[in-house]
C-alpha cells in the first residue's frame, strides 16, 4: 500500500466533520439544558404580561434585549469548546490530531455555537406551543430569536477570545465577565473620579456603556424598544392599535458583528499561543504586560472609587462643586487600588504570591502616572474646564435647569447661541461661587451634598453640532442660593450672594425661542374646542402683615379655555409678553406693589397634557384684554384693582 | 523517518532541548532513553506538533510537522495516560478516528478484537490503566500509521499483554517499515526491541547509535593470567575488576580484534561473555554524568 497517498490533503484545512460531530454528540446535553432555561424564561416573562398581543410581545422582546441567560450560556459553550486549549493533556493530544489548529478551534466553536442556536430555535418553536397562542405568538418568538441568536453569536465570539487568551479554565468565566462590564466599570470609574477634579464635568453621555452588552441593553433597553400607536381613533384621538418598534438592530448588529471581529481575532491569536501556555492565567506572552497594566488602571481606576464610596462616604454626583474629595485622598485612592491590580495580576501571572522583590519599577511607572493624571484634572492642564466650542461648530445649544423650571431648553438662534456661550463664559470665570461648600445648612455633616442632592440647581449646557451630534456637555451644579427657586412670581429662599450667572440664565430663558418651547403645547397637541381644558384665574397680594393672600376669581370651563388660549395666552407666549421666568431669589426681586393675577390652565388629549401656571404680566395685552372681558378686575398692567378680603383668602 | 534537526525549546529561562538533533530511520525501533527531566516528553511533543521549537526543525517524512494535518496523519501516538474524549468509549473513539485517520483499517480493529478482548462499549475513563493501555494500542494499531509514537508505553501492562503488543509492533515493523519510536526511561523494557537508542540528558543527546553497533564495539571478557603475566599494552578498557585471580574486562573494540591481543599475554583462561544495554551504557557513560545511572534504577 503507498502511505504516501493516503496522507490528509487540504480537505481538513479550516473544518473537520469529524471533531464537529463528535462535539455534537457530546455537549447536547447543554443545549438542552439552555433551551429548557429560556423556554422557562418565556413563560414566566408571557406570564406577567397582560394578556394584550403587544404587551406580551413587548415582554418577549425585552427579554430578548435583557436575558443574560445567552451570555451564561455563550460562556460555558466557549469553555467546553476550548477546554482542549486549557489542560495540558487535552493540549498534546489535541494537537497530535491530524488537524490543522485552526480547524480544531473553528470546528469545536461551530459545535458549540450550532448547540446555542439549536437551544434558541427550540425554544422559539415550543414558546407558542406552551403558551397556547401559537398564531399570535410565532412572529414575536421569531424576532426574539434572531435578536437572541445575533447576541449569542456575540457574546460566544467574545467568550471564544477570552478562551484563547487565557490557559486556565477557571480564567475563562472570569476574564469574560471582567471584559463584559469592563467598559461601564472603567467608564464610571473615571467619570467618578473626573467629576471629582474637574469643574462642570457631569454625569450625562455616558459613552462607553455600549461597549458593555449586557448592562448596555439592561439599562437602556427602552431606547431600543417601544410601543408605538399604529392608529388612532378619527374622532375620540384614542388609541385602537398598537405596535412594537424595535430601533435596536443595528445594535445587535453591530454586536454580532463585533463577535465575529472576536473570533478572528482569537484564530489570529491561536497562531501565537503556545501549547505550553495550558494552565496560565494570560496565555498569550506578549499581552501579558497589558493585562498587568489593566489590572492597574482598573483596580485603580474602580477600586479606589470603590473604596471613596464605601470607606468614606462620597456617592453620588458633584459636578465639580467643590464638595467632592481631596485631591491628596483621591490619589492615595488610586495608589492604593493600583497597587492591589499590579500586584495582584503579577502574582495570577506567576501563580506565586512572592512578586514582592521584583516588579517595583513598573507600578512607580502607574503612581507617576496617576499623579500626572490627577494633577492635570486638578489644575485643568487638559484645558478641558475652559473648553467651549467655537460658534461656527455649534447648531443647537440645550440648556437645562430643572431646578428653576428650565425644562432642557434649545437654542438654534445663532443671538442665543452667543448668549449661550457668554453665559457658559461666566461660569467657568466664577467657578469660586459655584464650587461654594461653606453653605450654612450643609456645613455640618454635609448630608446634602453626601446624597447628591443640590437644593441650589443644577445648570446643564449641552451643544450640539450642525448634524445633531454632542459636542460638549457641562454641568454646574450651584449650591442654594447661588441659583434660586423658580420664581414666576412666588420665591422662597432669601439667602445667598448674587451670581452674574443668574442673570445672564434669566435672558435667556425669557427669549422668544425659549418662551415658545417652555410655555407652548409640544408640536402635534391635537388643540381643538372639544379638547378637554379646565383652568382658574386667581389674584394673590402681600397683605400689611406680609402674609400672602389669595383668592380664585373665575374658573373656566373647556371652551373658555380653548378661547383664552387660542386668542389671547398663546399669542402672548409667541411674541414673549407673557410666560416670564423670574430666577432672582426673592430678594433680589422687585416685589409686586399691587395684587398679582395668576392663571392655571391645563389640556387633556388622550397621551397629549398640556399644563401652564403663571402670572399675568405688563406686556401680555391680549391676555388682560380677554381677562378684562371676563369679569376680572385688573388694570392695563395685569395688576389686580379688586379688593382680596382676609376672611376668603388663604396663605 | 523522523529528524530533529538542531532542536532547542525553552520554557522561559529553562532549556528542555538544547540544540538535539536525533534521526530516526524509517523501519527502525528507535528508544529514546533518559531519567526524568531529560527532555524525552518535551522532544516528543515537539515531534506531534503539540509544541513549536524556538529554533530547529522537526520533521517526519521529510515535511515540517508543525499545523500540517498531512505529516500528523502519517504518526499516532501513545502517550503515558492515554487520552480520550470524557466519557467515550474504544469503539466511540474508533468512529473517530476513523474519520480523522485516513489509513484507519476498520477491519484490522475487528481482527484486534481477537487479541485485546475489551469490552469496546465500556468508557475507557472506567477502565484500569493496563486495560486503557491496550484500548490504545488496539486503536493505534487499527489506525496503521507509518509511524507510532509511544511513551513509556507498556507501563501497566502484564507481562503476557506486553509480550503480545510488542509482537503485534513488531510484526508491523517487519510487515510494512512501522516506525516506532519509544520514550522511556527503563532502559531494560527498551533492550530487546529496540535496534537504535539515543540517550538524552538535560535536554542533550549524550549518544545516538544503533545497538548493533554498540555492542559490536565493546566487549566484555574474564580472564585468568597466569603468575607475574600483565595485560597488552594498548587496549581501550572501559572496566577492570579482580574477584581472585579472575579478572573481568570491559574493553572498547571488537570481539575478535580483542580475543587476539589478549591470547598475546598466554591465559589461563580466556571467555567473552555478551553485554547487555544496561553494562554498555554504564561503561560508555559512567563517567559521563550521575544521571545515566538514573536510567537503569
Amino acid at each position: 500500500m503507498n502511505w504516501e497517498v493516503r496522507t490528509m490533503a487540504s480537505r481538513t484545512s479550516f473544518f473537520d466533520t469529524a471533531l464537529f460531530g463528535r462535539a455534537l454528540r457530546r455537549w447536547w446535553p447543554m443545549a438542552l439544558a439552555m433551551a429548557a432555561a429560556l423556554l422557562y424564561q418565556c413563560m414566566a416573562s408571557l406570564q406577567n404580561a397582560s394578556p394584550a398581543a403587544y404587551d406580551r410581545a413587548y415582554a418577549i422582546l425585552q427579554l430578548a434585549l435583557q436575558s443574560p441567560l445567552p451570555a451564561v450560556f455563550a460562556c460555558a459553550a466557549a469553555m467546553l469548546a476550548y477546554r482542549y486549549l486549557h489542560a495540558v493533556r487535552d493540549a498534546a493530544f489535541m494537537a497530535a490530531l491530524p488537524v490543522k489548529r485552526s480547524a480544531l478551534f473553528l470546528s469545536q466553536g461551530a459545535a458549540a455555537l450550532v448547540l446555542l442556536l439549536g437551544a434558541e430555535g427550540l425554544c422559539a418553536l415550543l414558546t407558542p406551543l406552551f403558551a397556547g397562542t401559537p398564531g399570535q405568538l410565532f412572529p414575536v418568538m421569531g424576532r426574539w430569536f434572531w435578536i437572541t441568536a445575533a447576541l449569542t453569536g456575540a457574546y460566544f465570539g467574545f467568550a471564544s477570545l477570552c478562551a484563547v487568551l487565557t490557559g486556565h479554565s477557571l480564567a475563562v468565566p472570569a476574564l469574560y465577565a471582567l471584559g463584559l462590564y469592563a467598559a461601564v466599570a472603567l467608564e464610571a470609574s473615571v467619570r467618578t473620579m473626573a467629576q471629582y477634579l474637574i469643574f462642570g464635568l457631569g454625569n450625562q453621555q455616558w459613552k462607553l456603556t455600549v461597549l458593555s452588552p449586557l448592562y448596555y441593553l439592561k439599562r437602556f433597553s427602552y431606547n431600543l424598544l417601544w410601543t408605538e400607536v399604529a392608529e388612532f381613533d378619527a374622532f375620540t384621538g384614542s388609541p385602537l392599535r398598537y405596535t412594537i418598534e424595535f430601533a435596536g438592530r443595528w445594535t445587535v448588529l453591530g454586536y454580532l458583528a463585533a463577535g465575529v471581529v472576536f473570533i478572528a481575532l482569537a484564530l489570529v491569536l491561536l497562531r501565537n499561543r503556545p501549547a505550553e501556555a495550558a494552565g496560565d492565567v494570560i496565555a498569550v506572552r506578549l499581552l501579558r504586560p497589558a493585562f498587568r497594566a489593566g489590572a492597574a488602571l482598573a483596580a485603580g481606576c474602580a477600586g479606589g472609587m470603590l473604596l471613596l464610596r464605601t470607606v468614606f462616604g462620597y456617592t453620588g454626583y458633584y459636578a465639580g462643586n467643590g464638595s467632592g474629595p481631596k485631591v491628596l485622598l483621591l490619589f492615595f485612592m488610586l495608589l492604593l487600588g493600583g497597587f492591589v491590580g499590579w500586584f495582584g495580576a503579577q502574582m495570577l501571572l506567576q501563580k506565586s504570591l512572592r512578586v514582592f522583590d521584583r516588579h517595583w519599577p513598573g507600578y512607580g511607572v502607574w503612581a507617576a502616572l496617576a499623579l500626572l493624571a490627577v494633577l492635570g484634572c486638578k489644575l485643568d492642564l487638559f484645558g478641558v474646564e475652559r473648553s467651549i466650542p467655537a460658534e461656527e461648530k455649534i447648531g443647537s445649544v440645550s440648556v437645562s435647569c430643572y431646578e428653576v423650571g428650565v425644562n432642557n431648553t434649545a437654542y438654534k438662534d445663532p443671538e442665543n447661541i452667543a448668549k449661550v456661550r457668554e453665559l457658559h463664559r461666566t461660569v467657568v470665570e466664577n467657578k469660586a461661587l459655584f464650587q461654594r461648600s461653606d453653605d450654612p445648612r450643609y456645613a455640618s455633616g454635609g448630608m446634602g451634598y453626601a446624597y447628591g442632592y443640590n437644593p441650589g440647581g443644577t445648570l446643564i449646557i449641552q451643544y450640539f453640532d450642525k448634524d445633531g451630534g454632542i459636542l460638549l456637555t457641562r454641568e454646574y451644579a450651584a449650591p442654594s442660593g447661588e441659583m434660586a427657586w423658580a420664581s414666576n412670581g412666588d420665591t422662597s429662599y432669601t439667602g445667598g450672594e448674587k451670581n452674574p450667572a443668574l442673570a445672564q440664565l434669566e435672558t435667556l430663558v425669557n427669549t422668544n425661542e425659549a418662551v415658545e418651547q417652555r410655555c407652548l403645547p409640544a408640536e402635534g397637541f391635537l388643540l381643538r374646542p372639544e379638547t378637554t381644558g379646565w383652568g382658574n384665574v386667581g389674584a394673590g397680594a402681600l397683605d400689611e402683615w406680609g402674609y400672602y393672600l389669595y383668592d380664585d376669581l373665575l374658573f373656566l370651563d373647556r371652551s373658555e379655555v380653548y378661547e383664552l388660549c387660542t386668542q389671547a395666552i398663546f399669542p402672548d407666549f409667541k411674541d414673549s409678553s407673557l410666560g416670564y421666568l423670574r430666577l432672582r431669589p426673592q430678594y433680589q426681586q422687585d416685589l409686586p406693589a399691587a395684587s398679582t393675577v395668576t392663571i392655571n390652565l391645563g389640556m387633556d388629549n388622550p397621551d397629549q397634557y398640556w399644563y401652564w401656571y403663571g402670572r399675568v404680566t405688563a406686556d401680555a395685552h391680549r391676555t388682560i384684554a380677554w381677562l378684562q372681558r371676563h369679569g376680572v378686575e385688573l388694570d392695563d398692567r395685569g395688576n389686580f384693582t379688586g379688593t382680596l378680603t382676609p376672611e376668603e383668602s388663604e396663605w | 523517518m523522523i529528524e530533529l534537526k538542531s532542536v532547542t525549546k525553552r520554557f522561559g529561562d529553562f532549556a528542555a532541548l538544547d540544540d538535539v538533533s536525533i534521526r530516526v530511520p524509517r523501519g527502525a525501533v528507535f528508544g529514546l532513553i533518559g531519567p526524568n527531566g531529560a527532555g524525552k516528553t518535551t522532544a516528543i511533543r515537539c515531534i506531534t506538533g503539540m509544541l513549536k521549537p524556538e529554533a530547529g526543525q522537526v520533521h517526519i517524512g521529510g515535511e515540517p510537522v508543525w499545523d500540517e494535518p498531512g505529516v500528523k496523519s502519517r504518526f499516532f501516538c501513545i502517550p503515558d495516560e492515554p487520552w480520550c474524549f470524557a466519557g467515550a468509549s474504544t469503539r466511540d473513539m474508533m468512529e473517530f478516528y476513523r474519520r480523522i485517520y485516513p489509513g484507519f483499517d476498520e477491519k484490522r480493529y475487528e481482527a484486534l478484537w481477537n487479541v485485546f478482548s475489551l469490552n469496546e462499549a465500556q468508557p475507557i475513563r472506567r477502565l484500569s490503566r493496563g486495560r486503557k493501555k491496550q484500548s490504545a494500542f488496539w486503536l493505534a494499531l487499527s489506525a496503521r500509521p507509518e509511524v507510532l509514537i509511544l511513551d513509556e508505553p507498556v507501563d501497566g501492562l502484564d507481562p503476557l499483554m506486553r509480550r503480545q503488543v510488542w509482537k503485534l509492533i513488531l510484526s508491523e515493523v517487519a510487515d510494512r517499515e512501522m516506525t516506532v519510536l519509544i520514550s522511556s526511561h527503563n532502559l531494560r523494557e527498551l533492550e530487546d526491541v529496540c535496534d537504535h537508542v539515543a540517550i538524552l540528558q538535560k535536554g542533550k543527546v549524550l549518544l545516538q547509535s544503533p545497538v548493533a553497533e554498540l555492542q559490536e564495539n565493546t566487549s566484555k571478557f574474564v580472564l585468568a593470567l597466569p603468575e607475574g603475566a600483565t595485560l597488552p599494552q594498548g587496549l581501550d578498557i572501559l572496566s577492570q575488576s579482580r574477584t581472585g585471580k579472575l579478572i573481568t574486562l570491559i574493553l572498547r573494540g571488537r570481539e575478535e580484534e580483542l580475543r587476539a591481543r589478549l591470547r598475546e599475554a598466554e591465559p589461563q583462561f580466556l571467555d567473552a561473555q555478551p553485554l547487555t544495554l544496561e553494562e554498555i551504557f554504564i561503561y560508555e557513560l559512567g563517567g559521563e554524568d550521575h544521571g545515566v545511572q538514573d536510567i537503569l534504577l
